[in-house]
C-alpha cells in the first residue's frame, strides 16, 4: 500500500514537473500551451470568420454603440456621442490587432528585449537613446491639456482595455502564445509612442554624418556634383516660378562643418532609405465629372499584420471613412461628407547631429563659450532570461548623446548628440481630429497648424471644387547656407539655432493652382526661389512621371487615377537605357550579352512583374552604381551613402570624365563608357550563372515580401506578383511599397471612395482576413469603400 | 453504489466545464479527479486517462483541421520545424499533440488511482472484476 502511494506521489510530481516545463517559454515557445487544442494556436483558427455582422457594446456614457461589419470585415461604428465612438474604435482595433499595437509600442519604447531577449538589446538601447519614449511622455502631457484630444485618447484606451479585460489565455493573439508574453494595459503613452514611431520612420533619413565624411574625403567640387541640393530636372510640389510674398536673408554665409571621421555601426537601425508616398488631386476643370478627384498611396515598409486598418466612424458631428494606425485614434487618411485628404512624407531634414567636446572628466561639455554639465538619465532595460542592463545617457542642450563608445564599442568613437524635431512638444492627434471633422478649406488649414512632426504634404480636395496642398511641419530655420546638412561642432553653435523655426504660415502651400492639379511624391517642395534654406532626402522621378501624366489628362476619371497609381513606367530606364546601350561596344559582347541587349532594345520601359527586362536593367544599374562609387563603398567603416541614381546617371550622361568614374584599383583611367561596359558584362555574368528563364522574371528576381512584424517567415507573404520599383509611381520594392491605395471621387458631391491595402483587416494569421487583399492589390484592383450616411443605410446593407 | 457513481460523473463533468476558463493544463487535474473518483487497477487507469485525452484533443484538432481556412496548423508546423530543425509537419504536430495529451492524461489518472487506492477499494475492485 505504502509503496503504491509513494509511487503515486512520485508520478504526480513528475507529471507536474513535465507540465511546468511545457508551460515555460524559453528559446522555444511554451510548447504545451501552444499545442493544446483547447488553449493553444488551434484556438486562433477562425472557424466562422464572418459570424458577427453587427456587434453591440455599451459605451462609457452608458449608450449603446452599434458596429456593423461589412463583407470585407470593415467596422462601421455608429455611436450617439464621440466618447462612445472612440471607445468603440479602440475596442474594435484591439479585437483585430492587439498584438501588433502592443509590439510596435514595445519597439518604440526600447522594450523589445523584455519579450525577445538580448538579441534586440542594442536596438532597444538605440531606440531609448533617440528618445521616442521621452518624447512620447511629453506628448501625453500636451494632448492631455487639450480637452478634445484628451477625450479622444482616453476613450480609445478605455475601449482597448475593455477588450483586453475580456480575454483569457486561450483568446490571446497567436504571437503572444509563440513569444511567451501577455497584453498590458493600454495607456495614452502607447498612442503617443505609436506616433513617435511613425515620426522616426518618416524623418529618420538625415545624412549629416555621410555628408561630412564625403565632403572631407572628396573635396567641395566633387561633393557638390555628387550630392547637389537641387536636381537639374526639378519639378517641385509648388509649381516652379511661384512668387513668394515674404523674404528672408541668411545671416551667416556658410554652415559650420565638424571635421571628424564619423562611424555609426547602427546604420541598419534607421528606417529603410527611399520610403515615400504619392498623393495628388485633380481639380474639376480637368475631370470628366467637373468635380475633384483625390488620390493617395503612402509607401511604407510592407508588413503583416497590415500597417493600416479601414474604418468608418459615425456620431453626431462626425462621419468619416478611411484608414487608421492601430494604436492611434481617429482616421489618418480618408474622407468625410465634405472633404478628402491624404499625406506624403515631406522628407525635409529635421534631425541634426552635433559633435560634442567633453571635458577631461567627461562630466561636462563645451557649448559656445561656456562649459555645461551633462544631465544624466539612467535607462534600465529588462532582458528576458538575463539580468537588467543599465545605460546612462548624457543629455546636452541640443539633445541626447546617441553615439559614444559605451553604445557602439568603436574605438575613438566621435561623440554625437542628436537634435530632432520629434523631441519637441506637439499635438498631432488634434490635427487628425480636426481633419476628421473638417467641413471646408479653412478647417483643413486650421487642423494643419497642430501638425509639427514628421513633416507631411497634406493634399486636400472638397465637394466645393477646391484643391490644395501644403507641406506642413515645424521646420528648423537655417541661419546659414547648407545649415543642417553636416555634423556641426556643438562648441561653436549659436544657441538660437536650436529654437528657430520657419513660421508655419510660410510653409510651402498652394490653393487651386493654375495647372489644375496638386501633387507630391517626396520631391522638393519648392524651387530655389523659396526664401528659406532647406535640405532633405528628395525623390527625383515619381513626381515628374505623375505631373507629366496629370498634365496630359483633360477628362480624368477614377479609372485614370487607378491606372496612374499602378503605373509601372520606369523613368530612370527611359532616360538612361538608350544612352547606356548606345555606349556599349557590341563587338565585345558574348552570345548571352547580345541576347540580353536585344531584349532590352525592345523594352517599353514598363517594369511589369512578368517581364525579364526590368531585372536586366535594374541589375545593370546596381552594378553601375557599385562600380562608379567604389571610392564611396571602400571608405567603410565610415558611414557613407551612395549618390542617388538620378545624380549618378546625370553625371554619366553629362560629365563622363568625372574623376570618380575611374576605378582606383586599376592602372588605367576609366570614364563612364568603360564603367557602362564593365557593369553590363557583370550583369550578364550574374544572370547567366544564377537564373533560369523563369526566375529571371521581375517578380521573382525582385521578390517583393510582405514580412510579419516579428519576422516570422511562415506568417509572411513572399514572391508577391507585383511590378514597379523604388522610383516608379507603383513603388513596390523588395520590402516596401504602396501600403494603402485610395481614390476619392466627388462626382456626386458626396465623396465616393475606392481603396485597397496589401494585407487584410484581421491581424490573426489564423483568419482568412489576414492576407486576403494581397492578390487583388498586386493586380491593381480596388474595392468600393462603403461610406454610409447613417445607421439606417448600414442596416439596409445587412438585410440585403 | 450507483448513486455514488452518478455523483462522481457529475463532479467530473462539472470540472470539465471549467476547462475554457482555466489554464491549458487544468484538463489534467480533471484526469486526476476522475482517476481518484473511479478507481481502477493501475494499468487500466493509465489507459483510461490516455485514451480520454487522445480522443478529446484528437477530435478537437480534427474539427479545427476540417474548418481551418487560413492554413494555420501548417504555418505553426513550419515555425516549429524552423526553430527546432526537426521534420515537423501538420501530421507530426497532430501526433505529438495527442501523445502529449495522452501521456499527461494517463499519468494524471494513474497517480490519482495510486494515491487514493485503499484496502476497501481494492477489495471492491476485485469483486467488481469477478462480477464482470
Amino acid at each position: 500500500m505504502m509503496i503504491k502511494r509513494f509511487l503515486g506521489v512520485i508520478i504526480a510530481f513528475l507529471t507536474a514537473i513535465m507540465i511546468f516545463f511545457l508551460n515555460k517559454p524559453s528559446s522555444t515557445p511554451a510548447i504545451g500551451y501552444l499545442l493544446s487544442p483547447t488553449h493553444g494556436f488551434w484556438n486562433n483558427i477562425e472557424i466562422r470568420p464572418q459570424q458577427d455582422k453587427e456587434i453591440k457594446i455599451k459605451g462609457p456614457t452608458g449608450r449603446n454603440v452599434s458596429i456593423i461589419i461589412d463583407d470585407r470585415r470593415v467596422p462601421h461604428i455608429f455611436a450617439e456621442n464621440e466618447e462612445d465612438l472612440y471607445f468603440a474604435q479602440g475596442y474594435m482595433i484591439a479585437k483585430e490587432r492587439l498584438w501588433q499595437m502592443h509590439f510596435v509600442t514595445l519597439a518604440a519604447s526600447g522594450r523589445l528585449s523584455e519579450v525577445v531577449g538580448d538579441k534586440t538589446l542594442q536596438l532597444d538601447r538605440y531606440n531609448r537613446r533617440i528618445g521616442m519614449k521621452d518624447a512620447a511622455e511629453k506628448a501625453v502631457a500636451a494632448l492631455s491639456k487639450d480637452p478634445e484630444t484628451r477625450m479622444l485618447v482616453e476613450s480609445y484606451c478605455a475601449g482597448v482595455n475593455h477588450w483586453i479585460a475580456s480575454l483569457s489565455s486561450k483568446d490571446l493573439p497567436i504571437e503572444y502564445k509563440l513569444m511567451g508574453f501577455a497584453p498590458e494595459k493600454f495607456s495614452p503613452l502607447n498612442c503617443a509612442l505609436l506616433l513617435k514611431y511613425m515620426a522616426n520612420d518618416l524623418t529618420g533619413s538625415d545624412y549629416d554624418l555621410q555628408n561630412s565624411n564625403a565632403l572631407r574625403l572628396f573635396g567641395r567640387e566633387n561633393f557638390d556634383l555628387m550630392y547637389p541640393d537641387f536636381p537639374q530636372d526639378l519639378d517641385p510640389i509648388i509649381p516652379k516660378g511661384n512668387t513668394w510674398s515674404f523674404k528672408y536673408t541668411l545671416n551667416q554665409a556658410d554652415s559650420l562643418v565638424a571635421s571628424g571621421a564619423y562611424e555609426n555601426p547602427y546604420e541598419s537601425f534607421r528606417p529603410a532609405k527611399g520610403i515615400g508616398s504619392n498623393n495628388w488631386t485633380v481639380g474639376g476643370a480637368k475631370t470628366a465629372s467637373g468635380k475633384p478627384l483625390l488620390c493617395n498611396d503612402p509607401h511604407l515598409a510592407l508588413s503583416l499584420p497590415s500597417i493600416w486598418f479601414e474604418m468608418q466612424l459615425n456620431a453626431p458631428g462626425i462621419n468619416v471613412y478611411g484608414v487608421t494606425l492601430p494604436g492611434s485614434p481617429g482616421i489618418v487618411i480618408g474622407f468625410n461628407e465634405y472633404i478628402a485628404w491624404g499625406v506624403t512624407n515631406g522628407s525635409m531634414d529635421v534631425r541634426d547631429w552635433y559633435q560634442v567636446e567633453y571635458t577631461a572628466d567627461e562630466s561636462a561639455y563645451k557649448f559656445g563659450d561656456t562649459i555645461l554639465p551633462f544631465e544624466n538619465k539612467v535607462q534600465v532595460f529588462k532582458v528576458k532570461g538575463k539580468p537588467d542592463v543599465i545605460d546612462t545617457v548624457k543629455y546636452t542642450k541640443a539633445g541626447p548623446i546617441i553615439y559614444d563608445e559605451k553604445l557602439t564599442g568603436v574605438k575613438d568613437q566621435q561623440h554625437l548628440a542628436l537634435h530632432w524635431e520629434a523631441f519637441n512638444v506637439s499635438n498631432e492627434l488634434k490635427c487628425f481630429y480636426l481633419l476628421n471633422h473638417a467641413k471646408q478649406h479653412e478647417d483643413y488649414l486650421k487642423a494643419l497648424t497642430f501638425f509639427a512632426c514628421p513633416g507631411q504634404n497634406f493634399v486636400y480636395a472638397d465637394r466645393y471644387n477646391n484643391i490644395a496642398i501644403k507641406e506642413q511641419g515645424r521646420f528648423p530655420l537655417r541661419n546659414a547656407n547648407e545649415g543642417g546638412k553636416f555634423v556641426t561642432p556643438l562648441a561653436q553653435l549659436n544657441p538660437a539655432d536650436l529654437t528657430s523655426y520657419i513660421p508655419m504660415e510660410k510653409n510651402p502651400y498652394v490653393l487651386n493652382p493654375e495647372r489644375g492639379f496638386c501633387s507630391s511624391a517626396n520631391q522638393h517642395p519648392t524651387d530655389q526661389s523659396y526664401p528659406y534654406y532647406y535640405t532633405g532626402d528628395y525623390e527625383k522621378y515619381r513626381n515628374r512621371r505623375i505631373n507629366n501624366v496629370l498634365s496630359g489628362l483633360n477628362k480624368a476619371t477614377v479609372n485614370d487615377m487607378q491606372l496612374l497609381q499602378n503605373d509601372n513606367y520606369s523613368l530612370v530606364a527611359a532616360e538612361n537605357l538608350p544612352y547606356m546601350m548606345a555606349q556599349l561596344n557590341d563587338s565585345a559582347l558574348d552570345k548571352s550579352g547580345k541576347e540580353i541587349l536585344t531584349a532590352l532594345k525592345t523594352w517599353n520601359f514598363m517594369a511589369d512583374h512578368n517581364l525579364k527586362q526590368p531585372s536586366y536593367f535594374y541589375k545593370w544599374m546596381a552594378f553601375l552604381m557599385r562600380d562608379t562609387w567604389d571610392e564611396v563603398l571602400s571608405a567603410n567603416p565610415l558611414t557613407m551613402r551612395l549618390p542617388d541614381e538620378y545624380q549618378t546617371t546625370w553625371l554619366m550622361r553629362n560629365k563622363p570624365t568625372f574623376p570618380l568614374f575611374d576605378n582606383a584599383t586599376t592602372p588605367t583611367v576609366e570614364h563612364a563608357q568603360q564603367i557602362i561596359q564593365q557593369s553590363f558584362k557583370e550583369m550578364v555574368d550574374f544572370f547567366g550563372n544564377n537564373y533560369t528563364s523563369d526566375t529571371i522574371k521581375w517578380q521573382y528576381y525582385k521578390n517583393t515580401t510582405i514580412a510579419h512584424l516579428a519576422q516570422i517567415p511562415a506568417f509572411s507573404e513572399h514572391q508577391v506578383p507585383v511590378g514597379g520599383y523604388a522610383t516608379i509611381v507603383n513603388a513596390c520594392t523588395e520590402t516596401w511599397g504602396p501600403s494603402w491605395r485610395m481614390v476619392v471621387d466627388f462626382k456626386d458631391g458626396r465623396p465616393k471612395g475606392y481603396g485597397i491595402f496589401p494585407g487584410g483587416q484581421s491581424g490573426n494569421p489564423g483568419s482568412p482576413y489576414y492576407s486576403n487583399m494581397i492578390a487583388d492589390w498586386a493586380k491593381g484592383k480596388y474595392y468600393n469603400l462603403l461610406f454610409w450616411s447613417d445607421k439606417a443605410e448600414a442596416i439596409a446593407y445587412l438585410k440585403k | 453504489m450507483m448513486l455514488k457513481k452518478i455523483i462522481a460523473l457529475i463532479v467530473v463533468l462539472l470540472a470539465l466545464s471549467f476547462v475554457p476558463f482555466l489554464p491549458w493544463y487544468y484538463v489534467f487535474m480533471v484526469c486526476f479527479i476522475s482517476g481518484a473518483l473511479f478507481i481502477q487497477t493501475s494499468g487500466k487507469e493509465f489507459l483510461i486517462g490516455f485514451t480520454s485525452m487522445v480522443f478529446f484533443w484528437g477530435f478537437m484538432m480534427l474539427f479545427y483541421l476540417a474548418n481551418s481556412k487560413a492554413g494555420l496548423p501548417a504555418k505553426v508546423a513550419t515555425i516549429l520545424k524552423e526553430s527546432t530543425g526537426l521534420g515537423i509537419n501538420t501530421s507530426v504536430l497532430f501526433i505529438i499533440t495527442i501523445l502529449l495529451g495522452g501521456i499527461l492524461g494517463g499519468l494524471s489518472s494513474l497517480s490519482a488511482s495510486l494515491l487514493f487506492l485503499s484496502k476497501k477499494s481494492t477489495h471492491q475492485q476485485q469483486r467488481y472484476k469477478i462480477k464482470l
